[in-house]
Formats: structure tokens, sequence, C-alpha cells
């Protein structure tokens, strides 16, 4: 038992001092069967959201009365195969779902990146900085984030009222703080570290420390943060819209579908159950890569991942 | 002690920018009266209304009256709830406080917190220490994959599936509303299965990181059954997390019970604040947000604090990574 | 998706015949639990609630009216007046009927019915009910033990229907403790108040002393058979179905169409349906604020021929095709004459292609079709609008808006705002009056910028014709006020104004042995929720 986990300290120091490639990223990622899954759902789910127009096999608008509400691999009037059934004016759930993800994925990614950058951005020059500025940027951190985020957002969208671009602006405002609060630790470590010292003997300005010498050395933990800020900024998404305040018609995002579908709950059952999967896959998947970058990019961790043998 | 009065205070603060700015985001929207009247309204109805409600003052006025009315724990009166519009001269006779509204629907709210709570960390606690105590089993990973389920499930749908399998289905359940024990079974489950997925996660990195201290090895070498070091002498020890993800949690209950409650219909401060949205009753929309913000702050302050107390090493002053 | 009308609607022959088996039946001890799953919570159960059933769902229960309306046939029906008079043009006089109590002992007497009467019309009060209020001021005066007049500050030929609308409620509550009326109601009706457990549920007692049990000029000889009546709030469709499914409910409201179709194979409960008095409908803007390609009326009626007015019916489920204009058959005002607009896309192509010969601008058609959140499938139906008029080569967009955005665009004080705009509004609105009037005046007289909150206020169209002759109109009484509304209903249709897009049925799901007996008004009211075998 005891072995599995206290590794050998000769372990440790080989992963540490072993020249990471990223072909061993790579390597690593195949070991690991079920994040590797994770990552080939991620991707298919990219390409997807990306060649839209090309890769759904049929157009997610339009009305076709004929082949309303058709349940999953059926065959439309004019023989069209629909792998996921039809909503109610015949549209074909597989395409729906498929340009939902552009909707539900995107509000996640931008409002993910723009919280991130502000965020980023704040805690970083408040740590590296310190004293007044650092202290007022860190209370306004503690106190937004005592806040009750799903409220406060549900009021914003109740007096700006829903839609995307709303909706991503309530999300930066609410979700800069945990990456500020998260830069800011990280900065504090690299400030007494030797290559900040050595770039300030050299005479580098702040900004050019911060943003070239720091910057680049705390990537890995914000980019962990990231991913798991999108999977909660999906499922936020999600349930925002199911309230009504969210994401607005006919912009087909999976919380909405979910939201419209649940009038014919029992008796077209796939109009609810495959955008909650979709929803459900999608946020797993980014917290399994999550998890696995965070194991791979621990120091401590890491020798798993890249022991030889 | 410096500290935590200071912490008092920048909550204090944030709470009072939040009523602020929830009273002036309220009157962005437009005439409230309007608003709440809706669009069959008379002329004199509105009118009406606007006189009783002091709406017809300047808005630093109203703002002032308001902030006053808090202190003193008035948070004014519902235009809406109980009354169609109200007879001008004897509102403040007849009008129901919007407090004890509010305040009559905290217990509800708490009992469904409380039920996913007590089914969320003795679940949580069993899986994370599993697999922590067997890691890179089978058992772990099945762990990992379930904790992660358990975050990345969308609440609402997740009730929504419970609703049509355990109710109506197999009508082992009842499909919502507030009752008995068994009314509280399927939104407390809804509600559990993030708490059980995180506090999984960090009971389990929290007692991996203990098994792997000097005084466990010593222990096993003595002879301790593993059973008691695993769940006595690790877990103990690795309390401090998992009591500080409990506390967070039981905030994000709080509010994740919005959610919950409109699918189960169960009359909580949620249902009321998504009630009191579609019909635009300001003052109610105001003191439930202000309730609700006031009781999460609470709970995030004495989780701050309980875990410096635990936790004495930690540098006060700064909040932990 | 046609329904067939597999409950039963009360109308004048069904009553007679319900009249006729009951007589012969022996009346049964009410006993049970009836449990009724509704769509909304009451903002409050005073008195002037009863006018609309959405407003407090089931509250004419424990609270009863002067006069009733039958659906079926438009007559007006006595319940506690038990007969009424002109005595000119703007007063009425009201017998109030004999030996009823109030819940809480106190006798109905002409002096309980004038003070109820008042409080439910007070302008001071300004309850919702004054939308319905007419020219004047509507006051009320004990003449008598028995007897009340009833008058309006202004000449009111609808000053009948009027008194058909608020209940009435105890005077010594209104007198001792005014703040109770809101919460705990106290009536004359079959049911008692119980309590009302906020966010929850309201509940009733059967009334053991209940008038209605001697006398059958009102209900019928109908009874009530249940000894209690709990209505459980659930805003959630899926929920409310839920409750019946489980034998928790024994009567839900509005349950989809899908789910009204699937209790055909269910053997422990059915769907009920009927044609209601509300309707869907778009008004597409016209001249005031609009752009101005929406004056040409090849444009207006190639809108109105590229929707598929029967399709959309068939999608919303429980609903039927409008005869092209907004009431039903009883209203004073109804022109027989009119039809649905037809679904022509051909025609309504070579109209674009006429409009585009001459000069108009096709590609710059960008109809903005809008719909409010609260409108149930509102989402589903403003995107089938959207594929429809596209098809016909119309460009448009579709949205749905919250109340709070939505509310201001449909009224002249906010439009005025937004220069030359598209917009089709998706409005629902019930029209239970049984006159045309009041509708056309709201819907179709032109709004006055200077008085935005007036009656007019929603009006997107202006024509001075048209006000003067709709001002003749609303004078007059009988035959002349219908022909003279018929005549201005064809007037608008012609014009293509408002697009009406479906007659909503509303549908419950009952449990099996319940009959639920009910008219266009959708009226809960559980003395015609009866076990049979």
């Amino acid at each position: 038992m005891s072995d599995a986990t206290t590794p050998e300290l000769d372990d440790i120091k080989d992963a540490r001092d072993v020249n990471i490639t990223k072909l061993d990223y790579a390597r690593a990622i195949l070991k690991d069967k079920v994040t590797l899954v994770a990552v080939l759902f991620l991707a298919a789910l990219v390409i997807f959201t990306a060649g839209a127009n090309f890769l759904a096999p049929h157009p997610p608008t339009g009305l076709n009365f004929l082949d309303s509400l058709l349940p999953p691999l059926s065959r439309g009037a004019n023989g069209e195969f629909y792998l996921l059934g039809t909503d109610e004016l015949g549209r074909d759930m597989f395409s729906r779902l498929i340009y939902g993800a552009r909707v539900s994925v995107s509000v996640g990614v931008i409002g993910a990146l723009v919280s991130g950058i502000v965020g980023v951005f704040t805690g970083l020059t408040a740590g590296y900085k310190g004293g007044l500025y650092e202290d007022i940027v860190m209370r306004l951190v503690d106190g937004m984030l005592s806040l009750p985020s799903l409220l406060v957002a549900l009021f914003v969208l109740f007096v700006l009222g829903g839609g995307f671009v709303n909706l991503i602006l309530v999300f930066s405002i609410l979700h800069w703080m945990v990456f500020a609060r998260l830069s800011r630790g990280l900065a504090l470590e690299a400030r007494s570290s030797t290559y900040v010292k050595a770039a300030k003997a050299l005479g580098a300005t702040d900004m050019r420390i911060i943003f070239y010498h720091i910057l680049p050395n705390v990537i890995p933990p914000i980019l962990v943060l990231l991913t798991l800020e999108i999977a909660t900024l999906i499922l936020s998404e999600a349930s925002l819209s199911f309230l009504g305040f969210g994401v607005q018609p006919p912009d087909p995002s999976w919380g909405l579908m979910i939201a419209d579908g649940r009038e014919h709950i029992r008796s077209a059952w796939w109009l609810v159950a495959f955008p909650g999967i979709a929803i459900f896959l999608t946020a797993l998947s980014l917290n399994l890569v999550a998890n696995w970058l965070r194991a791979v990019t621990d120091p401590v961790q890491r020798w798993r991942w890249f022991a030889k043998g | 002690m410096a500290y935590v009065i200071k912490r008092i205070c920048n909550s204090l603060l944030i709470l009072f920018i939040t009523i602020s700015f929830v009273f002036i985001a309220g009157r962005l929207i437009g005439d409230p009266a309007l608003n709440m009247l809706g669009s069959g309204a008379s002329d004199l109805a509105i009118n009406n209304l606007r006189e009783a409600a002091g709406l017809n003052d300047p808005l630093f006025v109203q703002y002032v009256r308001y902030i006053g009315g808090i202190l003193t724990g008035d948070f004014g009166v519902s235009y809406r709830y109980g009354y169609s519009v109200l007879p001008s001269e004897n509102l403040s006779e007849i009008a129901q406080p919007v407090l004890d509204i509010v305040l009559e629907r905290i217990p509800a709210t708490f009992a469904l917190a409380g039920a996913a709570l007590s089914v969320a960390v003795p679940l949580g606690i069993f899986m994370g220490v599993t697999a922590a105590a067997n890691p890179r089993s089978a058992a772990d990973r099945i762990v990992t994959v379930l904790s992660l389920a358990g975050v990345s499930v969308v609440q609402f749908w997740l009730g929504l599936m419970l609703i049509v399998l355990f109710a109506v289905q197999l009508g082992w359940l009842p499909t919502g509303g507030y009752g008995g024990f068994s009314y509280v079974i399927l939104p407390a489950l809804t509600l559990a299965a993030r708490p059980i997925g995180r506090i999984a996660q960090v009971t389990r990195s929290a007692v991996i990181q203990e098994l792997s201290k000097p005084y466990i090895v010593t222990a096993r070498a003595k002879g301790v059954p593993e059973f008691k070091v695993v769940y006595v002498h690790a877990l103990k020890n690795a309390s401090i997390p998992i009591v500080t993800m409990i506390g967070d949690e039981l905030s994000a209950l709080l509010t994740g019970a919005i959610l919950v409650e409109k699918v189960f219909a169960w009359p909580g401060v949620g249902l009321l604040i998504i009630d009191s949205l579609s019909r635009s009753d300001l003052p109610l929309i105001q003191a439930s947000i202000a309730v609700v913000a006031a009781l999460v702050v609470t709970v995030n302050l004495l989780v701050d604090f309980s875990y410096r107390l635990l936790n004495p090493s930690i540098r006060l002053g700064h909040t932990g990574a | 998706m046609i329904h067939g009308l597999k409950g039963r609607l009360l109308s004048g022959a069904v009553m007679f015949a319900t009249v006729g088996m009951a007589s012969t039946a022996v009346a049964q001890t009410p006993e049970g639990k009836l449990v009724i799953a509704i769509n909304q919570e009451p903002q409050d159960l005073g008195a002037q609630g009863i006018y609309k059933e959405v407003n407090a769902t089931g509250l004419r229960n424990v609270l009863e009216g002067l006069i009733a309306i039958d659906p079926a046939t438009g007559e007006m029906i006595p319940v506690l007046a038990t007969a009424w008079e002109r005595v000119d043009g703007s007063t009425l006089r009201m017998t109030i009927r004999e030996g009823v109590t109030f819940h809480d002992g106190s006798p109905l007497d002409a002096a309980a019915v004038a003070t109820s009467i008042n409080w439910v019309w007070s302008p001071e009060n300004a309850f919702t009910i004054q939308e319905y209020a007419g020219p004047g001021v509507i006051t009320a005066e004990a003449i008598d033990a028995m007897t009340i007049e009833v008058t309006s500050s202004e000449p009111d030929p609808l000053l009948e229907f009027r008194m058909t609308l608020g209940g009435v409620s105890s005077a010594v509550q209104l007198a001792e403790a005014p703040e109770r009326h809101f919460d705990t109601p106290i009536g004359t009706g079959p049911y008692v108040f119980d309590e009302w457990q906020r966010g929850q549920y309201w509940s009733a007692d059967v009334n053991p002393d209940w008038w209605g049990l001697t006398a059958d000029d009102a209900y019928g000889t109908t009874t009530p058979d249940f000894a209690e009546l709990q209505l459980v709030f659930r805003t959630e469709n899926a929920a409310r179905v839920a409750m019946v499914q489980s034998g928790e409910a024994q009567m839900a409201m509005f349950p989809s169409s899908s789910e009204c179709d699937r209790a055909a194979d269910e053997n422990a409960y059915d769907c009920v349906t009927g044609p209601s008095t509300t309707y869907l409908y778009g008004r597409l803007d016209h001249s005031l604020h609009a752009d101005p390609i929406l004056q040409d009326p090849r444009i207006r009626e190639a809108v109105f021929l590229g929707l598929d007015i029967k399709g959309l019916v068939g999608l919303i489920g429980l609903a039927s095709v409008p005869q092209g204009q907004l009431g039903t058959k009883e209203a004073i005002g109804f022109n027989e004459d009119l039809s649905p607009y037809p679904y022509d896309p051909e025609r309504a192509m070579a109209l674009l292609a006429e409009a585009k010969a001459d000069g108009v601008d096709i590609s710059s058609l960008n109809i903005e079709i809008v719909g409010r959140d609260s409108t149930p499938r509102i989402s589903t139906i403003v995107q089938a609008m959207g594929a429809m008029l596209q098809g016909v080569g119309i460009g448009n967009e579709v949205r749905v808006q919250t109340p709070q955005e939505f509310n201001p665009r449909v009224r002249i004080g906010g439009y005025a705002n937004e220069p030359n705009r598209q917009m089709m509004q998706i409005h629902v609105k019930q029209n239970p009056s049984g006159d045309y009037g009041l509708l056309l005046l709201s819907n179709f007289a032109c709004p006055e910028i200077d008085d935005p909150t007036g009656p007019a206020r929603s009006s997107v169209y202006c024509d001075a014709d048209f006000d003067a002759a709709l001002e003749a109109a609303m004078g007059l009484y009988g035959d002349e006020r219908d022909a003279a509304m018929q005549a201005l209903v064809k007037a608008i249709h012609d014009r293509h104004l408002t697009v009406p897009l479906a007659l909503l049925d509303r549908g419950y799901l009952v449990e099996s042995g319940i009959e639920f007996t009910f008219g266009t008004d959708h009226r809960i009211q559980a003395v015609y929720i009866n076990k049979v075998d």
C-alpha cells in the first residue's frame, strides 16, 4: 500500500529532472484511458462546433411538421435519418445539439477567458506590487467571493435582460475573483524566486517582469482553473436559461433546449435527456482533463505520469 | 482579533454595497409601479401605487429612506404579495412587511440544505477515504469519476429525471411539495450531488497526504489495524480541509437551492425569489436577496474563522490559497 | 392533433340534463379530499379577484358573485342576486337572495352587498378589476333590507355585465379586520376557506349550510361531492401532470397536448378539454413609428398569408383556428361572415413580387417576431412563425423577451422611442366581456403620446374615421351596437392589422371516476366536479 502513495525520493527527483517534452505528455495521456476518452470527446466537440455548417446533418432551424417529435434512430417522411430524433418543429436533435454547443460552449469559453484575463491581470499585479493596491484588490475579491453568485447573476440578468452578451458580462463580473486570488498567490511566491530577482537586477520594468517572467511560469495552475471555470460556466448558463434569464431563443443553447423540452418530458424524453447528457459529458470531460492537468503539472505528483518504466 | 474585526467590517461593507446595488439597479428598469402592476393596470392604480410607495420622491430620498429602514429591520412592504393593489391611505396598516415573508420561508430552505448535507457529508467522506486507502485501484478510479460526475451534472436536469423515474414511473416518492420525510428525499438527493463530489475529492487528497506522514508509518509498524489507521488517525488529522469544504458547500447549497426548489415546488426562499422576480415585486426581491446574501456571507465568515481556529499555522491577514 | 371533447361542456342542454338526472339520484354526502394542481399561486384572495379565474383559481368556491354568465349561452344567471332591473341608463336595481349567510355567520343583506360592491369598485382601492370599470365610477346603496341600487356615474350599457365580475365578501370582516380580507376570504360559497400556506397551497372545507343545497336556480341541483378542497400551486407543467399520474392530485390544470394525448392510453386518468375565450394573436406594426414599408397593403397581406395558422394550431395542440377575429361567437360584434386568413404561400410571394415590381424594397423587410417569455411555449411558436415567413421569402428575426423588455415596447409611451420598427408582437389575451367594444378600443383606437397610460396605449394603429365610428358604436345598445361593431370588425380584418393565430383550448387531467364540467370561462368550481360510477 504505502509503496504506491510514497514514491521513492529518487523517482521524484528523476521526474523533476527529466526534460518533459510534448511527446511525454502525449504518452502520459495515452496511459490514462479515462482522460483519453475525455480529451477525445472535447476534441470532437470542438470539431463539431467549429464545423457545424458542414458536419450537422440537417439545418438547425426551419419547420417540418411531417417529422415532428420522432424518436431517436427514426426515418422522416422523406427518408431522412434522425440519429437522436426530432423536436416538435421537426428539427433534427443531433444538429440542434451541435449548434447548441456553439452557444453553450462559447458562453463558457468566452466567459472564462474574459474573467481569466481580468482576474490574472489584477491578481498578478496585486501579488507582485503589494501594498495598498493589493489590500484593496484582495478585499474586493474576498467580499465578492462571499456573495451568492447565482443569485446576483439572476438579479442582474433580471435587470439587464438575458442574452448571450449580457450573460458573458455577468459571468465576467462574478468570476474574475477566483482567478485573481489564485494569481496573487502565485505572484507572491514568484516574487521571491531567483529568476525574478535576476530580472530585477537586470533592470526590467515591473510590467515586463510580471508578464514576461512570472506569467509563463504560472500558466499551468491557471490553465487548470480555466478548464474548471469553463465547466462551471456551462452549468451556470444552463441553470440561468432554465429559469428564463439566460440565453434567449432562438439561440439554441443546451440549457434552453432542456427548458423548452420539459413540456414533453414523458412523451418525448429525448428532448430533455440528450441536451442534459451533452452538458454532463462536456462538464465531466473538462473536469477530468483539469484533474489530469493538475496531476501532471504538480511537481509532487507528476512522477507518476513521467517516471520511466 | 484585529483580523476578525477587519473581516466582519469587510463583510458588512460588501452587504451594504450589494443592498445599495440591488436598490439602484432595481430602479433602472423603468417605473417600478408599471412593472409591478403589469400591462392591464389603469392610470389610477399606477398613480396610487406610486403615491403609496413613495415612488414620486427623488431617487436619493427613496434610497436614504430605504437604507434607514433596513437599519431598523424594516425592509418595506410588498406591493403585490397579498394584495393586488393597495389602498393608498391604509398602506402601512394592512400591507405585509417583506422581511416577514422572507423569514417565513427560511426554515424550509434550511431543512432542505440540512438534509442534503446530512447525505453528502457521510457519503462524500466514505467515498473519499475509500479511494485514498486504495490509491490507483479500481475503487479510486470509480470514486474519482463519480465525484467529478457529481459536480458536472446539471442540478435541475437531475431533478427532472429523478421525478420522472421515482415519482412518476415507479410511484415511490412524491413529485414535489412540502411535507413529511418522503417529500425531502428527491430534492435533497438532487441538491447533494455536487457536495458529495466536492467532499469526496477533498477527503481523498487530504487523507492521501496524511497517509504519507511518518506517524502513520509508525502506527502501521506497531500493528494498529489498517481500518483504524485510515479512519481514525488519518481522517482525524485530515479534518481541517474537509470541514472547510463542508462550510463552503453549505453556502453554495443555500443558493443552489433556488433551482431545486423550483423543480420540486419546495416552498423555500429560492422559490420565493423566483416568484418575486416573475412578479417584479421589487421590495420582495430586494429583501430576499439581502437576506440570502447576509446568510451566505455569514456562513462564509464562520467557515473562514473556524478554519483559522482549527489551523493556527495559517498566517492571519491573508486568505489561504 | 385535434382533440375530441372528451369532457362535458357546461351548456344549457347539459345543465338541464344534469338537473333531470340529479333529481332521481340521492345527493351524496360529501367526503374525501379533492386536490387540484393549479398553475400559479394567487397574489391575494380578495373579493375582486374572482373576475378572472387566473387571478385566484378556485376562489369562486368560497366567494360568490351577484350574477353569473352561462358561458354556453351568454345568458345571465342569478346567484346572490335573484332579480335585477334597469332604473335608467346608469342605475340598476338588484334584489338580494333571502336566507344566505356568510361563513362568519353574518347575514347577506342589502347593506352587506352594498359595502362589498363599494369596496371592490372603489377608485381609491384601484383594484385591477378597474380594467372593467367602464366609463364611470360604480357605487352601490341599500334602498331597503334586501334591495340595492348600483349606479355608475356615467350612462353604462354594460352595468349588468360588470355585476358578474366581483365577489361578495363579509362586510363584518371589511369593517373589523380589513387586512384579513386579502388572505382569509369570507364568502357565501359551497366551501369555507381554511388556510393558505404560502408557496404551497390553499384549502377549504365543504359548507354544510350552503344555500345552494336547497336552491337550484343558480347551480342546478348539483352539490359538493368532496369534504375538502385543496389547490396546490405548481408552476411547472410537468410537475402538475406528474401529481395526477402519481395519484397525489385528482385534477391538474393545463397539461400539454402531448400529455393529453397520452391520457387516452391510461386507465387512471383522462384528459378533458374545451375551448376558452383566450386568443393567441399577432399584432403587426402599422403606421405609428413603424417602417413605412408596412403601410403597403400588399406587404401586410403577404405576411398574413405566409402564416400557416392551421399548422400553428396543430403545433400548439389544444387549440382551434379562430374565425379571423378576436372574440367568441356569442360576443356582441362577432362577424359571422369573416373567415380565417388562409395559408397561401403562392399568393403571398406573388404579392411580394408585385410590390417589388412597383419599386418596394423587399430586401429591407426584416420582421421582428417577438413574444413575452411568460407566454407558454412562446419560443416554439415564434420560431415556427419565423420559419413560415422565411418560407415565402419574408426576412425576419424571432425573439422572446422578459416582461421588463417586452411591456414597454408594446405601449405608445415606449415604442414612440423606437422609430421605424417592423415588429410583430405575439400576445395572449382573454376577452370575457361578451362585447367587442373594449377590445376594439384598446387594440385599434389611436393612441395618444400625451396619454401614455390611456385605454388605447397598446394600439399601433391610427385612423380618425375608425375612431369616430367606434365612438359612435360604443354609445349604441342591442342590435344596433352589434351591427356597428360587426362593421368595425370587418374593417380591421380587411386592413390586416392583427392576425388571430389560435383560439386556445384548455385541458385538465382528471382522475378516472371523477367528472368535471366547465364552460368557456374555465372556472374550477368544485360543485361541478363530481364522482361518477
